[in-house]
């Protein structure tokens, strides 16, 4: 039974919400990544499954532990934890062996994320820490052409990287599209992602800017080299639709404490992160240019937050 | 909760009976005031605050005391006609108006209403406007403008005598203070301008009409505006607008982006409580003591184009020098960080908090400078 003169709860203004929550958000993002992941699945069966599960299992687990030694109420529940795990998985290939899934998996939620104190202290957005970590130290078994054992399917870049344009001239667009390739097991499905960004763009949980500034960045400068020799670039519209670009682009560039906050640093930073794809799939050693360029892009969002406005008021 | 439409009046205004308790709330000041003491109606109590009714004091709390309704030997009112310019000035915020210092080329008077979901300004406008009216004559004679400018939302129908009429565009914020200034002036924080609410024109009237300290508000409660007594408790509106409170309810006086959580039923309103709501447990998901994640939600939606996430960050961990480094200052306290941050974060309590902060800070600066 109810008192009689109801407890009031005191609290503090504003006393209305826009009803958006971390967790909302999360959900949200992971309701984009499904269709990638269902594409995932039909392209690499179980190993696809196998990789995600177990890189979404032991990142929570990895966050709970975390939250546990730290001596903090978890918080693993809003599920930025598993979001981490799955972007982790999605850049991996369908080939990796358990234990790197689970080290790579570890690290990106202790190295990427608790040891800044959690959600919205990382510099760096997690996945890519893992990424990062995992293919500096097992480069062959980060290696996405060690999947071709596996599968029929190719790795364009890859290709790219080692027999030149002419050898990916008979990749059509539309195989691309639907994920036709190899690369990370969630990131190549470039259709499904996209429609998942975009997705995430109307109902207003990314930061437009960043995905804009990066696939104009890497448009622009992948054309720029495709004009000055067609002969030793690919088209700028190979470059978007392989590797990670619409997956980093979306998912990745997009996090939260990693980017910066106003529109046009967010805009400059996604142009730089795209321009440095491009340069780095051009001039560097790795195939997919997409991790380390927007690692890089991540330590400039400090700078870039200090472009703002006058203050109202202020001349 | 619909932050961006224009709002539509309903019902008629209702004045509410004099009630045989009334609560004055009082912000931590300690009033030289005892329990039995005869209280006349329009005596200052302290910091601003008048007895609204005539009575035995029954309560003295720090945040409030309490007036039983009983005949005493009211004071004569004062005869405000006779007075004018600085005069008047100092007459009317002896009598608790507060006015902004100075003459001002430009008056505005803010129709606007303070928050979404009130009405109590266009009620005032249509069906107080005598009162109103005078209001607006003594702030004239106050500030003798060269211009006086009514900003309502652009598409109401309310207008006042001898003044412009300028519309406001639909939605909160675009009808707090500063705003409302640049809207009209095309300057930020123009010198020589004095921004007064429609609510302050009438309680100006109200004290030209009666002689004695304003102890009426409009408050927007439900589906009605009340006419009501300062220091009407909270349960005596609600019971009469039909609103239930249930356990765990926030019933928020003021506005639900700016107004204060009542603690109890029996808490009074205060002159400046323009509108009475009830917020039903688990509607909006709770307050949390969250980290920021940076999403940057707060920052296009600022008015004030400030960084409310770094200047809560700030905040948090007590680094109030580094909130003033970050413009806290240009801060107009409109809650839209609050409404929009997803972590759930108590922005506009984290900046209010720094400010307090840093304004104690400025105080004992001076004061050692004085010493020194």
């Amino acid at each position: 039974m109810e008192p009689l003169t109801p407890t009031l709860t005191v609290s503090t203004p504003p006393f209305a919400h826009c009803g958006k929550t971390v967790n909302k958000r999360m959900r949200a993002i992971l309701l984009a990544m499904l269709p990638a992941a269902a594409l995932a699945v039909y392209h690499f069966g179980m190993d696809a499954v196998r990789v995600m599960s177990l890189a979404t299992a032991t990142a929570v687990i990895a966050e709970f532990v975390s939250d546990m030694v730290m001596g903090r109420t978890s918080q693993v529940d809003d599920l930025h934890g598993f979001t981490v795990g799955l972007g982790f998985a999605f850049l991996l290939p369908a080939s990796a062996p358990w234990w790197l899934v689970v080290f790579g998996s570890t690290t990106s939620i202790v190295l990427g994320k608790m040891m800044f104190g959690g959600l919205g202290g990382s510099p760096l957005c997690a996945p890519l820490v893992g990424w990062a970590v995992c293919s500096l130290s097992w480069a062959n078994h980060m290696d996405i052409d060690a999947a071709m054992l596996t599968s029929e399917l190719t790795y364009p870049l890859s290709q790219l990287k080692h027999f030149g344009p002419q050898a990916v001239a008979g990749f059509s667009l539309n195989d691309l599209l639907v994920g036709r390739q190899l690369g990370g097991l969630g990131a190549v499905q470039t259709g499904a992602l996209f429609i998942g960004g975009i997705f995430l763009s109307m109902r207003k949980h990314i930061k437009v800017a960043v995905p804009v500034g990066m696939l104009a960045g890497v448009l622009v400068t992948a054309g720029i080299f495709h004009a000055s020799n067609p002969q030793a670039n690919a088209p700028a519209m190979f470059h978007l639709l392989t590797g990670s670009v619409i997956f980093g682009a979306f998912f990745l560039a997009t996090d939260s404490s990693s980017s910066p906050m106003r529109k046009i640093p967010a805009l400059l930073y996604g142009l730089l992160a795209g321009v440095l794809v491009v340069i780095i799939r051009v001039y560097g050693v790795y195939p997919d240019g997409v991790p380390y360029a927007i690692l890089l892009a991540n330590l400039t969002s400090p700078l870039l937050d200090r472009i703002k406005p006058k203050p109202f008021g202020r001349n | 909760m619909k932050l961006f439409e224009s709002i539509v009046r309903q019902g008629p205004l209702t004045t509410l009976p004099e009630p045989e308790t009334v609560r004055i709330p009082l912000s931590c000041h300690r009033p030289d005031i005892k329990c039995g003491q005869k209280m006349a109606r329009g005596i200052h109590i302290g910091g601003g605050y008048y007895a609204p009714i005539s009575g035995t004091v029954t309560e003295v709390h720090p945040t409030y005391i309490c007036i039983k309704a009983e005949a005493v030997d009211e004071p004569s009112p004062r005869d405000m006609g006779a007075l004018s310019g600085n005069e008047l000035r100092t007459a009317l915020n002896d009598m608790g108006a507060g006015l902004p210092e100075g003459p001002a080329q430009t008056l505005i008077i803010n129709g606007v209403e303070p928050e979404p979901g009130v009405t109590a300004f266009a009620h005032m406008l249509d069906e107080l406007s005598r009162i109103v009216q005078l209001g607006l004559s003594t702030a004239q004679s106050v500030f003798s403008p060269n211009r006086t400018v009514l900003a309502v939302e652009a598409g109401a129908s309310q207008s006042l005598d001898g003044c412009e009429k300028a519309a406001i565009e639909n939605g909160y914020p675009n009808g707090i203070d500063p705003l409302v200034a640049k809207a009209i002036t095309g300057m930020e924080n123009p010198d020589n301008v004095a921004v007064l609410s429609v609510g302050r024109l009438f309680e100006l009237g109200m004290i030209m009409d009666t002689g004695l300290p304003c102890d009426k508000t409009v408050v927007t409660c439900g589906e009605t505006d009340f006419v009501t007594t300062v220091g009407t408790p909270v349960d005596l509106i609600l019971t009469t607008a039909h609103q239930t409170v249930r356990h765990g309810d926030t019933v928020v006086l003021g506005g639900l982006m700016r107004g204060e959580a009542a603690h109890s039923l029996q808490q009074g309103i205060s002159k400046d409580t323009y509108g009475l709501f009830v917020v039903p447990k688990g509607q909006y998901p709770p307050v949390e003591d969250s980290p920021c994640i940076g999403c940057g939600e707060c920052i296009p939606v600022c008015p004030a184009r400030i960084d409310p996430a770094t200047i809560s960050g700030y905040a948090e961990f007590r680094m109030y020098d580094k909130c003033r480094e970050h413009d806290i200052d240009a801060c107009m306290e409109c809650g839209m960080c609050g409404f929009f941050c997803i972590a759930r974060r108590p922005l506009l309590q984290y900046i209010r908090l720094a400010k307090q902060h840093l304004a104690q800070a400025d105080t004992c600066k001076l004061n050692d400078q004085g010493e020194g």
